[in-house]
């Protein structure tokens, strides 16, 4: 069943058309991922299914939903434990600590609980945010290049622990990415967005739980290719 | 963008000529000696007005440029610092920059004597009709002018009438904000001298009324010129040749006079008429000059605004009448 | 050293030592702690009150287009002002009291707090916003957790601009009518020719300066802990 429906999506700033009535659908629990390159519509895709921008077309989504951006992530004036209590509106004081203390665990920052953003390395202040948004109960998690500032060591740690999460929780993931190896290796399935548009749909069949030796074989690299390929395609229409 | 920048260079540089050129325009030679002298623009100093008015320096060849001064005392210390020629001034501060060891020389009063020239102005309180009676009814709030003859005014005055320090408040101000100042009941009483005396008064009109006293002080106001003037006055003599010819012309003119007073002071004919009978324009040297001047020493030391340590000098040794001695030996009544 | 050289009037430049003299002489006899009583409640008031009404009105005019369209057009007539200007107006409507040089000092004050915090509010990151709405509901939440504290190092930067302000109002202010103050002191100093005890009480008034801006970031640091992050 569709967790996430679009149809005929279109988003038009004063001076040009940044999505052209895109179609996209996902099932409950399912990874997708989007690569594209820059201007190709990629965040204005997942601002529009926020809301976030006015439409033409159709968007069905349910209305909690969590989103991570590549800067921004967390309240630079909040603690970690303040942070990922923000959502929290409505629990009282014993339920919050406890959700709170669950989420530290989560995040594996349960010793940096009174530091602030700005003590914490990306890949922390990434993870803080995504507790932010599961302490919060987010059903989809919107996710816009979150990893895309972080070296490649710590990129492979949070690729790693951002899949052992949803493996968790089984929520509805859509990530954004302009990096064709992240997608492969997160997703269930990578569309390829390219002028405006979707312009490719690949099924991702290796088995999980995934692990880094997957990105070195022959099928991964075929993959790769034809993802590459599609994404620097000079579509005329 | 290289295009843009040197347009932007063309600019700066176009509004660096233009700035230079107005910095750096050459005076006009009229063949006349360039004097420059500060003075407050009040009517006390309607002789220094009527002269240049009329041409009276230009007659003796000096080109004077008046440079003008909210007080007096202001442009002394323009004068102290090197940017005047000569300065015009009440008593008072003539007093306070001697004792704190600025060198001059006092050649002439511009006026004679005035006559309640400085006079405290206060808010009528009905019953209260005499000074005594208003400051002993409760803790006033005067203000006046610090630094001039307005204070020492102020300090005789309250003497006089056994008013101590802790039942009063002096408050300092400009003496352009004191009318507005006892307007607005901001303040019980002003102490000042004219115009701003008179404008109180006439624009409270019987919400004010006036003490004064005649025996205390009434200002007087000096030339101050440099000690150099005592090796060569040739430049003074002409100066003050040109304010006794000044001084002549007020007196068979008056009324042409008071034009000329209104046109530099702006201020209205009313306020003019009103107060000029409190000053005898004369290019004179007077006994009350040192009398003042060793009482406002005395003034200083006890109210500390020179050091206890503070020796009062010989007053006469300033006032250099050599000068006006030639010109006019009967204006030197020292 | 160049004042005993006589190559300048010793009169108008003092040596140091007879400033510190004359302000010895004022700590003794205790003169410039009454002016500093004096000076510093109406610096504080006229502080306080000024940022006060330029934080609350920046937090309306920076996040509210109709705020914005009523006031913006009336401060920015008042804005170029030398608020020095307004002293002969204020003293007229308010007198000279101090809660004439209050009201001067606020109003000085209010301006560069005022715009700081505009510009603040209006600048918030959007991820933070959007972050925010999908986390809770409740704008007044949105406003005192997200919109605020994001323009808090403008505010501060305001408010620093607005203390070096007030200092120059206080002295402005006692100018046009006081009995006490640093300011007053400063000139009556220099109308009585004692240029010593003018220098040694715009030390003081520097000092003071100095050490209000110091303080003030040592208090804002200790009650936002990570703006310490956010100033690079």
């Amino acid at each position: 069943m569709n967790h996430i429906l679009v149809k005929n999506l279109s988003v038009n700033y004063k001076n040009f058309c940044a999505l052209k009535s895109v179609n996209f659908d996902v099932n409950k629990g399912e990874f997708v991922a989007i690569v594209g390159k820059s201007g190709s519509g990629k965040t204005t895709f997942l601002k529009a299914l926020a809301g976030f921008v006015p439409f033409l077309g159709q968007v069905t989504i349910p209305k909690n939903i969590g989103m991570m951006f590549q800067n921004y992530a967390t309240f630079a004036w909040l603690t970690v434990s303040e942070n990922i209590a923000f959502g929290l509106d409505g629990k009282n004081s014993k339920e919050q600590i406890k959700i709170i203390d669950e989420h530290l665990k989560l995040a594996e920052l349960e010793d940096k609980r009174d530091k602030y953003p700005a003590e914490l390395s990306g890949g922390q202040m990434q993870r803080v945010a995504l507790a932010r948004s599961l302490a919060h109960n987010s059903e989809v998690l919107l996710m816009d290049e979150p990893y895309g500032s972080l070296d490649a060591y710590t990129r492979d740690k949070m690729q790693q622990w951002l899949l052992n999460i949803w493996t968790k929780y089984n929520k509805t993931i859509v990530f954004v990415t302009h990096n064709i190896e992240e997608a492969i290796f997160l997703a269930d399935r990578v569309l390829v967005l390219n002028d405006q548009k979707f312009v490719g749909e690949y099924k991702i069949s290796f088995t999980r739980p995934r692990n880094e030796s997957i990105k070195f074989s022959p099928e991964f690299n075929i993959l790769r290719q034809e993802i590459f390929e599609s994404l620097n395609q000079h579509l005329v229409s | 963008m290289q295009n843009k920048n040197i347009w932007i260079v063309i600019g700066i540089i176009i509004i660096f000529i233009i700035t230079a050129l107005f910095m750096f325009q050459k005076p006009e030679q009229t063949g006349l000696q360039h004097v420059t002298v500060g003075i407050q623009t009040g009517p006390a100093n309607a002789l220094v007005m009527v002269a240049k008015d009329k041409g009276f320096f230009e007659k003796q060849g000096l080109n004077v440029e008046l440079k003008e001064f909210a007080a007096g005392k202001d442009a002394l210390i323009a004068f102290l610092g090197g940017s005047l020629d000569f300065s015009i001034s009440g008593d008072v501060p003539v007093t306070l920059s001697t004792l704190a060891g600025n060198k001059f020389v006092v050649p002439a009063q511009v006026v004679g004597k005035t006559k309640n020239e400085v006079r405290v102005v206060a808010r009528n309180e009905n019953t209260l009709d005499t000074a005594d009676k208003f400051f002993k009814a409760k803790k006033r709030k005067l203000s006046t002018s610090i630094g001039g003859g307005p204070e020492f005014f102020t300090y005789e005055f309250l003497n006089k009438l056994g008013i101590t320090k802790d039942q009063v408040e002096i408050i300092a101000q400009k003496p352009g904000d004191m009318p507005a100042a006892l307007i607005s009941g901001s303040v019980d009483a002003i102490a000042i001298f004219d115009p701003f005396a008179f404008i109180a008064e006439k624009q409270l009109g019987d919400k004010a009324i006036t003490f004064t006293d005649e025996s205390l002080y009434s200002e007087l106001y000096v030339i101050e010129a440099k000690e150099s003037v005592k090796q060569d006055f040739t430049t003074l003599e002409k100066l003050l040749n040109g304010l006794i010819e000044a001084e002549k012309f007020t007196k068979d003119n008056p009324e042409e006079a008071k034009i000329i007073v209104i046109k530099y002071t702006k201020l209205d004919k009313e306020t003019i008429d009103g107060i000029w009978n409190s000053f005898d324009f004369r290019i004179a040297l007077t006994p009350q000059l040192l009398e003042y001047l060793n009482r406002e020493a005395q003034w200083a030391i006890d109210t500390a605004k020179v050091t206890k340590e503070t020796v009062i000098p010989n007053f006469r040794d300033i006032i250099f009448d050599i000068p006006l001695k030639k010109i006019s030996p009967s204006a030197v009544e020292i | 050293m160049i004042s005993h050289s006589g190559f300048v009037s010793i009169t108008l430049f003092p040596p140091p030592s007879k400033v510190f003299a004359s302000l010895w002489e004022m700590i003794i006899s205790k003169t410039i702690f009454l002016d500093l009583r004096d000076s510093l409640w109406r610096l504080i008031l006229g502080l306080f009150l000024g940022s006060a009404f330029g934080v609350i009105i920046g937090l309306f005019t920076g996040r509210n287009k109709i705020f914005e369209n009523i006031f913006l057009p009336i401060i920015q007539i008042f804005r170029p002002l030398p608020p020095v200007a307004i002293i002969p107006l204020v003293i007229i409507w308010f007198g000279i009291d101090d809660g004439a040089k209050i009201f001067s000092i606020a109003f000085a004050v209010f301006f560069p707090v005022w715009l700081n915090t505009h510009i603040g509010v209006g600048r918030i990151a959007q991820e933070f916003l959007w972050s925010a709405k999908l986390l809770t509901a409740s704008s007044i939440k949105i406003f005192h957790k997200i919109v605020f504290p994001s323009a808090i190092p403008f505010i501060i930067a305001g408010i620093r601009t607005g203390i070096a302000v007030a200092f120059v109002m206080v002295f402005v202010s006692e100018l046009s009518g006081a009995s006490g103050g640093l300011g007053y002191r400063i000139s009556i100093s220099s109308l009585t020719y004692r240029i010593d005890e003018m220098i040694a009480a715009l030390i003081v008034l520097g000092a003071l300066g100095a050490l209000t801006d110091q303080l003030f970031v040592f208090a804002t640091n200790k009650i936002f802990p990570w703006i310490k992050f956010s100033i690079k």
